[in-house]
C-alpha cells in the first residue's frame, strides 16, 4: 500500500514536469515574420529585412481608420545587419523586443546585388533552420528586398499575403514562375541544372495627385550555379515554362488571318509536352514536342473566324507563337549557358553510361545543343458568339 | 522462471518492427550508402533475401534450444565460456540503447525543441520505458499491439499525403552502377538489425513454438516494405542528389505536406507517434538487457536491476552522443557494420557450429 502511494506520488511528480517545457513560446512574446529581405551591402555585410507582423496595431487600425484616414499599418518593416545572415538576425535582438518566430514566414526575397554574388551561401540558413519551412517562396528582387518590402500593398494586409497570392495566380498566365525553396535547392544541388527564380520590381503607380511604388511579379531571374546572371522576359518565362510543361493556362495573342493588324486571342485549356533526349554520332540532339489545345476566347476582326479553313490556319499562327516563345528562351538561355530546362537530367536518364563525358563539359554541350521544336496545336471551342457581331 | 508470460506471434513481429523501424524512420542511413544514386531503393528489396539468409543461425539455434533463450543457451553449448559471450552481448546491448537514446534526443533537440537540455528527455523516456519493462514482455507485446499500428497508420498517411508531389522519374536512370553495390548496402541495412538478438531471446515467450516460421519470415518481409516506402518516398519527392544533404531525409519530407493549403505542419503528430514508438523500443532494449543479465547469473528476478541500467545508459549515451557528426560517422555503412556483423552473424554462426559439433541441444525440425 504505502509503496503504491508513493508510485502514484511519482506519477503525479512526473506530470509536474512534461507540463513545463524549455521551448514553449507565448504569443505575445514573439515577432511573427511573414517575409524576409536578404541584400548585400556594399561593406560585404549582410542586411536583413523583416516583415513583421502587429496583431495588435492592426486590429487598432481598422477601428482608427475612420479618424485617422487608415494610416497605421498592421506590419512593421525593420531591417538588422551582421556578417552572416544568423548574426543579423541576432544583431536584431537589440531593435525587436520580441523573439523572432521564422515558422510563418512565407516569403523569401533576395536582392539583385546579393543574388549576384551567389545565393546558396544566403540560403543555407532557411535549409537548416528547423522552423523555416521549405515551401515558403522565393523571389528575386530587381533592386533591394529592403526596397520591396518596404512598399505597401492596396489590396492585402500586409505584402508577403500580396506576393503568396500573385504567385498561386501564375498558372493563370504562365508568364511568371512559381519557385519555391524546396525547387531552388533542388536545381541548386544539381551539377547541370541551373535554377531560375521569379523577380520583382516596383513600378511606380500614381493614383489620383501622388505616386505611389507597386510591387509587380515580373521577369525570371536565370542562375549559372548559384550567381545571377541574367532575367527572362514575360514572353521567354513562358518558352520555359512550355519546355518543363508547367503552361496551365494563359493567352495567345495571334494575328488575324484577313487582317494582321487585327489581333485573335487564344486561351490556353490544356498543355503537355515531351522532352526526347538523343544522341547523333556522340552529339547530343534534343527533341521537344509540345501539344495544346486552346479555345478561341477573342477576335477584334470581323470576318467570321468560325470556318474550318481560319480555324486551321489560327492554330497554325498559335503553333508558331509558341514555337517563337520556346526558341527566344532557348536562344536566351544558350547564349548565358545556363540549362535551366533540366536538359541535362534528361540526359542523364536516359543515357547513364555516355552522361558523365557529356556531363565534364556539360555547360559547352548546353550551348551547342541542337534543339527540335514540334507543336501540336488545337483550336476547340469558340465560346457563345458563333459569329462576330457586325454592321 | 523469471518470466512467465507469453506473447503472439504477431505481437512478437509488431514489438521488434516498431523497435527497428524507429531508428529508420528518423535517421535514413540507406540513402547515405552506397551506391550513392537514385538506386538505392534496390539495397532495400536487397536486403530481405540477405536477412532471410543470413539470420539462419538465429533460426537454427532456437530449432534446437526451444525452451531456452540466447543467454541460456551460449552457457548450455560452451559452457562456462558461454557467460563471457553473453556478458559480450550484455555489454553489446547496453551500447545500443546509450545510442539509441542519444539518436532520439539528437533528433527531437534538433527538429522540434532546440532549447530544452537532451538529458531531460533522456531520464524521462527512459525512467517510463524501464516501467514497462518492469511489467513484463505480455503488457510490453499488448501496448505494442496498440502502438504499432499508429505508427504505421500515420508513414503509410505521411506518404500518401506526398503522392502528388513525387516524381516517378526521379528512379531513373536505372541499375546506373550495377547490382554489387546494393548487395553490400544490403548487408549494412542487415547489420542494423540487431533487433535479432532480441528475437533470440525472446522466441521461448512465444505462445505456439510452430510460429517459429512466422516470426522469422514476417517480421524481415514487414521490415523491408516499410524501409522501401521510406526510401522510395524520399528520392521520389526530393531526387536523390538533394535527399542526400538532409540530416533526417524522411522528417523533411513531412515538412514539405501541404494539401490545399489547409493540412500542412503535421510533423508536430508524426513527432508525437514518433515517441510511442521509440518508447516500446526502449522498453524492449531495457527489458533484453535485464533479462540477459540474469538469466547469465542465474538470478531470480529481473526487475530490481531496471533502474540501475537506467543509470549506467544515460551516462553512457552523455558519452557516445557528443555530437550528430560522430554519432553519424559510427553508424555510417564505413564503420557499423563491421562491428554489428559480429554479433548478428559471426558469433551465432560459430554458437551454431559448436552446437552441432558437440551434439548440444536436439534438432527438432
Amino acid at each position: 500500500m504505502k509503496y503504491r502511494s508513493i508510485l502514484y506520488l511519482l506519477c503525479l511528480m512526473m506530470a509536474l514536469m512534461v507540463s513545463g517545457c524549455w521551448n514553449y513560446s507565448e504569443l505575445k512574446e514573439l515577432s511573427i515574420s511573414y517575409a524576409l529581405g536578404i541584400d548585400q551591402l556594399d561593406d560585404g555585410q549582410i542586411q536583413l529585412t523583416l516583415l513583421i507582423s502587429l496583431p495588435m496595431a492592426g486590429k487598432s487600425s481598422s477601428q482608427k481608420s475612420n479618424s485617422n484616414g487608415g494610416e497605421e499599418k498592421g506590419y512593421w518593416v525593420t531591417t538588422m545587419t551582421g556578417r552572416t545572415l544568423f548574426e543579423a538576425l541576432s544583431n536584431g535582438r537589440d531593435q525587436v523586443s520580441r523573439k523572432t518566430f521564422l515558422a510563418q514566414n512565407k516569403v523569401i526575397i533576395i536582392g539583385e546585388e546579393a543574388a549576384k554574388n551567389g545565393i546558396s551561401p544566403l540560403l543555407d540558413l532557411a535549409y537548416r533552420r528547423h522552423d523555416v519551412r521549405e515551401l515558403n517562396d522565393v523571389f528575386i528582387a530587381k533592386g533591394k528586398a529592403q526596397d520591396i518590402l518596404e512598399a505597401k500593398s492596396e489590396q492585402e494586409e500586409n505584402l508577403a499575403k500580396a506576393l503568396e497570392n500573385l504567385v498561386e495566380a501564375t498558372g493563370s498566365t504562365s508568364k511568371a514562375t512559381k519557385t519555391t525553396l524546396l525547387d531552388v535547392m533542388k536545381s541548386l544541388v544539381s551539377k547541370t541544372n541551373d535554377p531560375f527564380i521569379s523577380g520583382l520590381e516596383l513600378v511606380d503607380h500614381s493614383a489620383g495627385k501622388e505616386t505611389k511604388k507597386l510591387v509587380k511579379l515580373s521577369d525570371t531571374a536565370l542562375f549559372k550555379d548559384d550567381r545571377l546572371v541574367g532575367w527572362f522576359n514575360p514572353k521567354e518565362t513562358r518558352g520555359l515554362l512550355w519546355i518543363l510543361g508547367e503552361v496551365k493556362s494563359g493567352i495567345i495573342v495571334v494575328d488575324a488571318p484577313d487582317d494582321e493588324s487585327k489581333k485573335v486571342a487564344i486561351e490556353i485549356m490544356k498543355a503537355s509536352r515531351k522532352v526526347k533526349p538523343e544522341l547523333m554520332d556522340g552529339k547530343p540532339v534534343m527533341t521537344v514536342s509540345v501539344e495544346e489545345v486552346g479555345n478561341l476566347g477573342e477576335q477584334m476582326t470581323s470576318i467570321n473566324m468560325a470556318t474550318p479553313e481560319n480555324f486551321k490556319e489560327l492554330e497554325n499562327r498559335q503553333a508558331n507563337v509558341i514555337k517563337e516563345e520556346i526558341q527566344a528562351a532557348l536562344d536566351k538561355a544558350q547564349a548565358l549557358g545556363v540549362d535551366v530546362f533540366k536538359f541535362g537530367q534528361e540526359y542523364h536518364r536516359k543515357f547513364p553510361k555516355e552522361f558523365p563525358a557529356l556531363e565534364e563539359n556539360w555547360e559547352e554541350e548546353f550551348k551547342n545543343l541542337t534543339v527540335n521544336i514540334e507543336v501540336k496545336t488545337k483550336l476547340n471551342a469558340l465560346g457563345l458568339a458563333a459569329e462576330p457581331v457586325k454592321d | 522462471m523469471l518470466e512467465g508470460g507469453k506473447i503472439t506471434s504477431k505481437q512478437m513481429i509488431l514489438l521488434l518492427f516498431t523497435s527497428r523501424m524507429i531508428t529508420w524512420i528518423a535517421f535514413l542511413f540507406v540513402i547515405f550508402a552506397p551506391p550513392g544514386n537514385q538506386d538505392v531503393w534496390i539495397d532495400c528489396l536487397m536486403a530481405l533475401p540477405l536477412q532471410l539468409l543470413l539470420a539462419l543461425p538465429f533460426y537454427f539455434l532456437a530449432k534446437r534450444f526451444d525452451k531456452q533463450s540466447f543467454f541460456e543457451y551460449t552457457t548450455a553449448i560452451l559452457g562456462k565460456p558461454g557467460k563471457g559471450i553473453g556478458i559480450l552481448y550484455i555489454l553489446f546491448l547496453i551500447h545500443m540503447s546509450a545510442l539509441s537514446i542519444a539518436q532520439f534526443s539528437i533528433f527531437l533537440t534538433t527538429v522540434l525543441m532546440d532549447i530544452t537540455p537532451p538529458l531531460f528527455f533522456k531520464i524521462t523516456l527512459l525512467i517510463l520505458s524501464a516501467f514497462a519493462a518492469y511489467k513484463g514482455i505480455e503488457s510490453l507485446g499488448r501496448f505494442t499491439e496498440l502502438v504499432a499500428p499508429i505508427g504505421m497508420i500515420v508513414v503509410l498517411g505521411v506518404v500518401l499525403a506526398l503522392v502528388k508531389d513525387m516524381d516517378p522519374k526521379e528512379f531513373l536512370p536505372f541499375l546506373e552502377s550495377g547490382l554489387f553495390p546494393s548487395f553490400f548496402t544490403g548487408l549494412y541495412i542487415f547489420s542494423t538489425n540487431i533487433e535479432l538478438i532480441m528475437m533470440a531471446v525472446l522466441l521461448p515467450f512465444l505462445n505456439h513454438r510452430g510460429k517459429l516460421n512466422t516470426v522469422y519470415i514476417g517480421f524481415p518481409i514487414l521490415l523491408v516494405v516499410f524501409l522501401f516506402t521510406l526510401t522510395a518516398t524520399v528520392i521520389a519527392l526530393f531526387g536523390y542528389d538533394l535527399a542526400k544533404t538532409m540530416t533526417f531525409p524522411f522528417y523533411s519530407a513531412i515538412r514539405t505536406i501541404s494539401l490545399g493549403n489547409i493540412i500542412e505542419r503535421v510533423e508536430s503528430i508524426f513527432v508525437a507517434a514518433w515517441l510511442l514508438g521509440l518508447y516500446v523500443k526502449m522498453a524492449l532494449y531495457l527489458y533484453v538487457t535485464v533479462l540477459g543479465i540474469s538469466q547469465i547469473f542465474r538470478l531470480k528476478v529481473y526487475r530490481p536491476l531496471l533502474l540501475p541500467l537506467v543509470s549506467l545508459i544515460v551516462p553512457v549515451s552523455t558519452l557516445l552522443g557528443k555530437n550528430i557528426v560522430e554519432m553519424n560517422e559510427f553508424t555510417s555503412f564505413e564503420i557499423y557494420p563491421w562491428y554489428a556483423l559480429n554479433f548478428i552473424f559471426i558469433i551465432p554462426f560459430f554458437l551454431l557450429l559448436t552446437a552441432i559439433v558437440r551434439r548440444k541441444g536436439e534438432y527438432r525440425p
